[in-house]
């Protein structure tokens, strides 16, 4: 079988020229990226550095210009996939005020399998087991908008989660959120890489988020500048800098000490990671 | 220590009072807030962060309490208020969505405009604020609608610094900002602070920026201050401020890590470059040991 | 502040009314009105009035929350009972200048305030006890036929849900951005009318692009999730109409079939 669940080849994108007629800029160039099925792919990369472009070709928000997208094996530019690959492939925004399309929680998750055409039945306990696995099943009822912003996120994950997608695209989930609300997020991230085997793509601004993932892919002006495992693309501290982008505390920490003679090893991702790595070098004889 | 020019006493401030909705924000707050210092304040959503800032510069009244400014109650009157809104700058959330006119230079103006200055101050202070900020010239005659979101937010800031605030209060600066967006933003507020002596104020759920550069720090939890004092002091309460709910600098967390794997740090460390210093030391010692 | 505005007025309740099928409170609402514009004399008002009363009563809302309702309108009806009053013929009972004030017009009066007053509770009992959705979803259900005439009746539907879920975002952004021009020194309530439209232009034109952008956001956050238009689109909460609804309706119709019978015989 093919455990590929998004292809991009030679992903080529830009917006129409405006009326003034300057020639459109390459907002995607030439862009190649194999996404494995029930991997997690951080994308890194400086604001508009094609992030988000990119991330709305993967369910045919955006078509390419030049080459293309396949996703689970369909051709995006087929239109009559479209409905097909959005329900497989889910997306949650930055701002949870901007994807919630109604007054009541329940109804808001409900959104999308009502769109599918999903018999109630159904429908009822897809939104039941969405919004117990977002942990907002008390909510159900609630007024969104009297709820705080981790609490609005995870209702849009929750209704992603009821078209039961294989692969969930987020789009800066977590920068509008306070630290619980981030947590939060990561936590049913977490989950849901794990348990439920979802291909989860993330794009983020934090590297501490990044690190959890098994591939980070760094972009800068609308090309890949940077694709490998987190414990490899962090120990590239200066470039990354050079793209204004930073690393996580922890690898910042040994690269700083390695650079003053310090015999540690750069990759430490997690606190535990570096303090132990440092604990060992310091208590050694 | 500097004498306070802002003084927040016994600040009570509780929303529709009176009916179902009834909800007390700030309880008996006392805060000072010092000529020229950088204070943090933290807390988590809901703590009365914003409800607090908004009580500075008179957008919102106490409900028992008074905020001194020099000596005056900024309530007293009409003037008052007036006076505080243009000594005590606050700039919101995501700034950038306040812009609205046609070009960043009269955006920017609009503050100094309102203060009734002369055409030639005002000229002067659009200037040196889109200096402060680091907007070029050649952006001024620009429509703020064509900026990046980087670009957009310094504008917002310049447009509150325009008025040359004694105190300047910003909720949130870089939130969904991109680290260097965020970096740059940090240097500009400094720059504002270091040229002109001000006061800064920087609210933030976030400590790992405000810790670097505050002289003190103020955790509210529940409408009530519960902690203040230096970076050192508050992140000697690691475990207390992750029960409240707030991240604590990684750094803070790794210092404890270490502890427990029987690894004494010499102080309190909250930044990489504090923590790269203490361990260098500790290097140092083995070498010679 | 501004926050506090609760919107469509919606009251939750599980009273009998409040589970009543929003189709049934909508043609409920509308049989009321026809009662009410038949009546003509005190009995048939006193009906309609009963009528009104039981479904107060069953509902649970209280009475103060009815009387704030109608402040709004007070204005209206004390210039239309004042019309009324001085301007019918009959016997005159009391002359002064140009007034006079006779036996028909203090009647008239009278009922012309009750009529217009009880318009007003009738129609908040549908918005007091039917959330602002099942309101929408009732009419888009209840308009259904007008499809076949290419009426585009879901869009409809949907638009009306989709104001009602920006309003109380709307209302928190205003309100945000008001306070932000407050403290670069923008001041909203002095000068003259020009002055004063011109002092909204710093909050209506953040306000506009932010509702622009929302809306496209939203745009696309719809499509992603799957919208494609109203064409096979199920239903979370599906209405259905019990017996409950049926005898609801059938009450109506005999209290409308009652006053329309007082009036033939000139009651």
């Amino acid at each position: 079988m093919d455990d590929t669940a998004i292809k991009i080849e030679n992903l080529t994108f830009f917006y129409n020229s405006d009326e003034e007629g300057r020639a459109p800029e390459d907002v995607l160039s030439n862009v190649s990226l194999n996404i494995e099925k029930g991997s997690f792919i951080a994308v890194l990369g400086h604001n508009g550095s094609g992030k988000s472009t990119l991330a709305r070709h993967l369910n045919a928000l955006l078509l390419p210009k030049g080459g293309a997208v396949t996703v689970f094996g369909m051709d995006t530019k087929d239109e009559e996939l479209t409905l097909e690959i959005r329900r497989r492939v889910g997306m949650v925004f930055q701002n949870p005020d901007n994807q919630i399309v109604s007054n009541v929680v329940e109804e808001d998750v409900a959104f999308a399998p009502e769109n599918l055409g999903i018999p109630t039945p159904e429908i009822r306990a897809r939104v039941d087991e969405a919004l117990k696995t977002v942990g907002m099943y008390e909510f159900r009822t609630h007024a969104p908008h009297l709820l705080s912003g981790g609490q609005k996120q995870r209702i849009a994950i929750a209704g992603v989660l009821a078209m039961r997608p294989k692969c969930v695209v987020f789009d800066e989930p977590t920068a509008m959120l306070d630290p619980q609300g981030r947590r939060d997020v990561m936590e049913i991230i977490g989950r849901m890489k794990n348990e439920m085997g979802s291909t989860v793509i993330l794009i983020t601004h934090h590297m501490e988020e990044a690190a959890m993932a098994d591939t980070v892919v760094v972009m800068s002006d609308g090309k890949i500048v940077m694709d490998g495992a987190p414990r490899e693309v962090f120990t590239h501290v200066e470039e990354l800098e050079s793209l204004g982008l930073t690393v996580p505390g922890t690898v910042k920490l040994m690269w700083e000490l390695r650079k003053n003679g310090v015999d540690v090893p750069l990759g430490a991702l997690t606190v535990n990671e570096c303090a132990n790595a440092l604990a060992a070098h310091f208590q050694s004889k | 220590m500097n004498e306070p020019i802002l003084k927040i006493e016994n600040l009570t401030h509780v929303y529709s009072p009176n009916t179902p909705f009834e909800m007390t924000a700030l309880h008996d707050v006392n805060i000072e807030i010092r000529k020229g210092e950088i204070l943090g304040i933290i807390g988590h959503t809901g703590s009365g962060k914003s409800t607090l800032i908004q009580h500075l510069n008179a957008l919102i009244k106490p409900t028992s309490g008074r905020i001194l400014l020099d000596g005056r109650d900024i309530n007293e009157s009409k003037s008052s208020i007036k006076e505080a809104r243009s000594r005590v700058g606050l700039v919101f959330q995501y700034p950038e969505y306040q812009l609205f006119e046609e070009t960043v230079y009269k955006d920017i103006a609009f503050g100094p405009k309102n203060m009734k200055l002369t055409p030639e101050e005002i000229d002067g202070r659009v200037r040196e604020a889109a200096g402060f900020v680091g907007v070029e010239e050649a952006l001024l005659e620009r429509s703020p609608f064509d900026l990046s979101g980087g670009q957009k937010r310094r504008v917002a800031i310049a447009g509150v610094i325009a008025m040359m605030p004694e105190v300047l209060v910003l909720d949130e600066p870089m939130a969904g900002l991109d680290p260097g967006g965020c970096e740059e933003i940090m240097e500009n507020i400094l720059a504002y602070h270091d040229k002109t002596g001000a006061a800064v104020v920087v609210v933030t759920h976030s400590m790992e920026e405000a810790a670097r550069r505050a002289d003190r720090m103020i955790v509210l939890n529940h409408g009530m201050v519960a902690m203040s004092g230096t970076p050192e002091e508050i992140f000697t309460h690691g475990g207390e401020l992750r029960r409240m709910g707030l991240a604590t600098p990684v750094m803070t967390d790794l210092a404890d890590e270490l502890c427990k794997l029987g690894v004494k740090l010499p102080g309190t460390v909250y930044t990489v470059e504090q923590m790269a210093a203490a361990l260098m030391e500790l290097e140092r010692g083995r070498a010679h040991a | 502040m501004l926050k506090d505005v609760t919107l469509g007025q919606y009251f939750p309740g599980d009273t009998v009314i409040h589970r009543l099928d929003p189709r049934t409170k909508i043609l409920m609402v509308i049989i009321y009105i026809a009662a009410l514009f038949n009546a003509e004399s005190w009995i048939s008002y006193g009906v309609v009035l009963i009528f009104l009363a039981a479904a107060i009563a069953i509902s649970e809302i209280r009475l103060t929350a009815m009387l704030k309702g109608l402040k709004p309108i007070v204005f209206i009806v004390v210039l239309t009972s004042l019309l009324n009053l001085f301007y019918a013929s009959g016997d005159i009972i009391a002359q002064w200048w140009i007034f006079k004030i006779t036996r028909e017009g203090i009647k008239a009066a009278i009922l012309m305030a009750a009529r217009l007053i009880m318009l007003v509770m009738g129609t908040f009992m549908l918005t007091y006890t039917t959330s602002p959705i099942m309101l929408t979803y009732g009419l888009e259900l209840l308009l259904n036929p007008l499809k076949k005439i290419k009426v585009p009746v879901h869009e409809l539907a949907m638009m009306m849900s989709m104001a009602l879920r920006l309003i109380p975002t709307l209302i928190e952004e205003t309100d945000k951005i008001m306070s932000a021009q407050k403290a670069r020194g923008a001041e909203f309530d002095t000068g003259n009318l020009i002055q004063k439209a011109k002092a909204m232009l710093p909050i209506l034109v953040p306000l506009f692009l932010s509702s622009f952008r929302r809306a496209d956001e939203l745009a696309t956050a719809m499509e992603a999730r799957c919208y494609h238009g109203g064409e096979n689109r199920t239903r979370l909460n599906v209405l259905k109409m019990t017996r409950r609804d049926m005898i609801a309706l059938i009450l109506g119709v005999l209290v409308l079939a009652g006053v329309i019978v007082l009036a033939r015989f000139g009651l």
